[in-house]
């Protein structure tokens, strides 16, 4: 269950919703307010005591996303520099997740319409793929090498002015 | 995760342009279409936005412009750059090493485009071309001496050609290292060349 906060905005109606695993959980209004999917249900008197179900996000990513909404609801105005800190380190340590975390999370995310969320973990993928080649990056996500050997050998002509920079001579192509 | 390789590849399209628009730098766009077919298609569909090149009015500036650099290995300067870069005072000149034939290109600060190198003003590019060495420049240093001042090419060592020039940091704080890195006519790597920037102190 995800700790409510007393000071989420000025609804104090919790909402609550239910994992594609069943389970349940509960955020203030404002937190789920930040959610496009769960904004649009509220205002559409869908929030029931049986929960909104939420067929695609399982517990664990839906547990993490309570934790983001509620936090960023607490702060969402007037905040002070050091309130604005506190949220960006929030925001640094609560995506430090492995990649199936943040896939799940990427997933649902886009899904629900957080947009904050969906940014962080946009950013965060992206800051993993910098700066690597694509052997690496398909290790890092666990992605099957799927090219023909043509498509392969047009993409090392096509790049080979990056592959100059970045491989290593044996692999020159 | 035994089905995370779909996965990742199978990533909702709106998450995976959105992952592309934080890869603005050509090199990380095309090591991403390079993972797999389905990233590949996603990435031509949403080539990293470039700005318009600027177009200076032709009127007020006749001098040839070099228009097809894709790639600069090196920018060698005349001076630290300062505010006054601009000036007659301390004027500063950049020569850089690029792509091309020439593959060098000049430039001074308030230019909005790099210009070949030129005899005179409208002295034909063929005239220059038959003055410039048949090889690539690889490099050139900025001197002072009894004929004026400029850039000249540095004279080839050896047979080998640069590369790649790499700015590596160190752990040592503020260090920062320039690698230059030889290849043979068979493009196996056959050297490296270290430096190492030395700072100044400047005094104000």
């Amino acid at each position: 269950m995800a700790a409510a906060t007393d000071d989420a905005g000025d609804s104090n109606e919790m909402i609550r919703v239910v994992s594609s695993d069943g389970e349940h959980f509960e955020m203030p209004e404002a937190a789920a307010n930040l959610s496009l999917v769960l904004r649009h249900m509220i205002e559409d008197d869908c929030a029931d005591a049986a929960g909104i179900p939420l067929a695609v996000v399982a517990a664990k990513p839906l547990a993490k996303i309570v934790d983001y909404c509620t936090k960023h609801a607490a702060k969402s105005s007037g905040l002070t520099i050091e309130e604005a800190e506190e949220l960006k380190r929030f925001d640094a340590e609560f995506i430090e997740v492995d990649t199936d975390m943040l896939y799940d999370l990427l997933v649902a995310a886009d899904f629900m319409g957080v947009e904050g969320l969906s940014k962080l973990a946009v950013q965060r993928t992206a800051d993993l793929i910098k700066g690597k080649t694509p052997e690496q990056n398909r290790e890092t996500f666990g992605i099957v090498n799927d090219f023909t050997p043509e498509e392969e050998e047009e993409i090392c002509k096509e790049n080979e002015w990056a592959f100059q920079i970045t491989k290593p001579p044996s692999r020159l192509c | 995760m035994a089905d995370a390789n779909m996965a990742w590849a199978e990533l909702p399209e709106e998450c995976l342009v959105g992952i592309l628009r934080h890869l603005p730098c050509l090199l990380d766009h095309a090591m991403f279409s390079g993972v797999c077919t389905r990233w590949r298609t996603i990435a031509g569909r949403n080539l990293p936005a470039r700005r318009p090149p600027e177009k200076p009015p032709r009127q007020a500036d006749k001098a040839p412009h070099v228009t097809n650099i894709s790639l600069i290995h090196a920018v060698i300067l005349s001076a630290a750059p300062s505010h006054m870069a601009h000036t007659h005072i301390h004027p500063c000149y950049a020569a850089a090493i690029v792509s091309g034939n020439p593959n060098i290109a000049f430039w001074r600060p308030g230019m909005s485009y790099w210009t070949p190198p030129m005899l005179k003003r409208d002295a034909p590019m063929k005239k220059w071309k038959k003055m410039l060495p048949k090889d690539p420049i690889e490099d050139v240093i900025f001197c002072v001496g009894p004929l004026g001042e400029g850039f000249s090419p540095t004279r080839r060592t050896s047979w080998w050609e640069v590369l790649a020039r790499y700015l590596v940091q160190t752990r040592l704080p503020g260090e920062l290292l320039m690698v230059v890195r030889f290849v043979s006519t068979e493009k196996a790597t056959v050297a490296f060349d270290v430096f190492r920037l030395e700072l100044e102190e400047t005094h104000i």
